[in-house]
This record gives structure tokens, sequence and C-alpha cells, in this order.
């Protein structure tokens, strides 16, 4: 054939589905607060509200349940915001007016959860299935 | 069976009557009914319902059935969603508090304890999209509702009295639920607005007050007027118990 294949194989699942992807990969343990603040009346909210409903999943909480989510509702028509304190005393801010939900939490997996070194990285289901096997033994 | 049950049967002989119908002349024929007298048939004939063909006004455009319609017309109404669209109206003209949330992922047994909570405060906790909203609302002063109503994760409560300091203490055991804003007897207030709006008790009092206020600058003003005479009055009195005693 003179002309090879270029492309995917498969249709995109859509932006749900690659927001999901990205909300597995998400893991909080670096995390120690998360402030969202948003003013409802402001027209790019709905990241902000969008991202706060994301993060508070209990999946997600799961990997780290001291993490600590605090929603400010102002009214001044400021831009959404979402600011993220680390356990080194580091915080990152994320200006949400011109970001979408998905590049959130790209950028979020990329700088946050990439962090957590891989022998932490079991899941909790995944723990409590060696603890098991440790108390047969 | 029992033995008593066989004694039963020995003397208490039920009876059974066989009834059965018999027709005087033979069988009537269903398939081929005989033809009613002339003055029934008559009656039968006026009686006819007749309908005018659904398709008389129709052109041969419409009539044609490869001229389907392929997809659903999106900004068709459903019937539906305006009456609850109505149902919705009725709850905001009647209530005096009407309160916005946002509600992060919660499962459906913690937002039914949100709403046994909120009923047994004669609240109401209601969910519905935006459609119905903007069905609801568009036209009317509660137009502006609409421009954070942009998520689906959206919730209203209604209470038929203002009742405030009630709403929020609720809200703090809520931890999914995020308050907006809301709408105080027609006016939007932020969340600021409402806690200080919260710590005015009600309206007796805030009126109670004003009275005071307004009767204690009449009191402080006779005393005022007073204090020179009375001065006067107990320097005298003095005066006169200073030569009492000499």
């Amino acid at each position: 054939m003179s002309i090879y294949y270029s492309g995917v194989f498969s249709r995109s699942g859509g932006i749900y589905s690659a927001i999901s992807k990205q909300l597995k990969m998400v893991n909080l343990k670096p995390v120690k607060k998360i402030q969202v603040q948003f003013d409802p009346f402001h027209p790019n909210a709905v990241t902000a509200r969008d991202f706060l409903f994301h993060i508070s999943k209990p999946k997600v909480l799961e990997t780290n349940i001291s993490c600590i989510i605090k929603t400010n509702v102002v009214c001044d028509r400021s831009e959404p915001e979402i600011k993220i304190d680390l356990g080194d005393s580091r915080t990152i801010k994320f200006l949400a007016n011109n970001l979408t939900v998905l590049e959130i939490l790209q950028q979020f997996n990329k700088h946050i959860s990439s962090k957590v070194p891989e022998e932490t990285l079991s899941s909790p289901a995944t723990a409590k299935l060696e603890a098991k096997r440790k108390g047969k033994r | 069976m029992s033995l008593s049950l066989y004694t039963r049967k020995a003397f208490l002989k039920t009876f059974t009557p066989t009834v059965q119908c018999q027709r005087f002349r033979g069988k009537i024929n269903v398939q081929k009914p005989k033809p009613p007298h002339f003055e029934r048939a008559t009656y039968l004939a006026l009686s006819k319902p007749w309908f005018i063909n659904p398709n008389k006004l129709k052109t041969s455009v419409e009539l044609c059935k490869y001229n389907e319609k392929l997809y659903n017309d999106e900004n068709e109404i459903n019937q539906y969603s305006r009456i609850l669209a109505k149902e919705l109206y009725t709850y905001f003209s009647s209530s005096k508090l009407i309160v916005f949330y946002h509600h992060n992922s919660i499962k459906a047994d913690e937002q039914f304890k949100y709403y046994s909570m909120f009923k047994k405060q004669n609240m109401e906790l209601k969910k519905y999209g935006k459609k119905v909203l903007q069905l609801a609302v568009s036209g009317t002063p509660y137009e502006t509702v609409l421009d954070f109503y942009s998520t689906p994760n959206n919730m209203i409560l209604f209470s038929p009295e203002s009742e405030i300091g009630k709403v929020l203490k609720i809200t703090k055991k809520c931890s999914q639920l995020v308050l907006l804003t809301a709408i105080v007897e027609n006016k939007l207030l932020t969340t600021e607005d409402l806690a200080k709006y919260s710590k005015i008790p009600n309206i007796q009092a805030a009126q109670a007050e004003l009275v005071h206020l307004i009767c204690s600058i009449g009191n402080n003003l006779v005393t005022n007027l007073n204090s020179h005479q009375t001065n006067l009055v107990s320097h005298l009195d003095t005066r006169i118990k200073h030569l009492e005693d000499k």
C-alpha cells in the first residue's frame, strides 16, 4: 500500500472519558489543603465548580484522607482560582479563568501526582488484600 | 383430612343448584346480525361518529412517506418539563427564602439525609435541570438566577419562612453542600450578607429596638432639660439641711 495508516484506530471517548482517565491518576498524598475560590456570578466559574465536584469524589479523597478541601465563595466578580498547599510548604495556584477542568487535572497530575514515589502507590484495595494475606500466614 | 371433617360431610350435605339459561327460539348469529328496525336504524345512522380526515389539508410533500424528520428538534419543549417549570415557579413565588447550593459528589443516601434534615424544618431541597429553570424563570424577576446555574451540580432550597439562622445551621452539617447565594424576600444576597442578616433576630425584635432608640432620645432630652432644675433643688436641699443642723 502506498499510503500508510495514520491516526488512531479507535474513536476518542470524549471529554468525560479523558477527565475520568485523569481522575484515576490523581493522587493527593503530597497535598495538605486545596482551596477553591470562585464567584458564582463569574461566567467562567464553571471550571472551578466542576473541579471541586471531581476532586471531592470519594475515590480521589481516599488517596489522602487528611487532605482538606475548602471552598471560598466570594462575591466580588473575581476570577476563579484554585490554591493547592503542599506538605513541603509550597503552594501551587491555578488561575482557572481560561482553563478547562481537563487542563487543570492534567497539570495537577504532571506537577503533583507524579511526584509521589511508586512504592506508596499501592491502591487501598491491594493494601487490604496484602494485610489479609499477612493475617492468614 | 381429620375425622371431624368427615363427620361434617356426613351430616351437612351442600346443595349447589345448577342454573342453565335457555333461549326461546334458536341462537343469535353474531357474525351476521339482523338488520335493526327502521327507526332504530335511522338513529344509529344519525349517531354514527364521523371524523375529518387528518391528512385533508396536508400537501403532497407532507404526505410523502420519505419526508420523515430524522432528528428530534432540540428546541422542542417537553410537556412534562412545562409542568415541572410551573411547579418550580410556584415554589419561587411562594417562598420567602430561596437558597442556592452547589453540591459536590454525594451518594443518594447522604442526599436523602440532607433532604430529611431540611424537611423537618418544613423546607424543600430540590434539584432541577437548567432547561426547566429556564422555562420557569425567564421573563420573571428571578432571571438572574440563570447566571450561575451553569453546571448540573445545583440544588435549590425553598423555605416558606425566612429562617436564615436555621438554614445556615443545617448547611454546616451538610458537608457536601456549598452555599452560593440566597434570595431573601425577593432580594438577592451574598453569603456574607446572609451571615449578617442571620444575626438580626426578627422583624418584631428589630422594631422593638427602634422604638427603644427613639424613646431613649426623648428621655435624654427631658433629663438634659431638667438637669439644671434638679441640680438647683438638690443644692437647696443640702443648704436647708446645713442650716437645720446649725
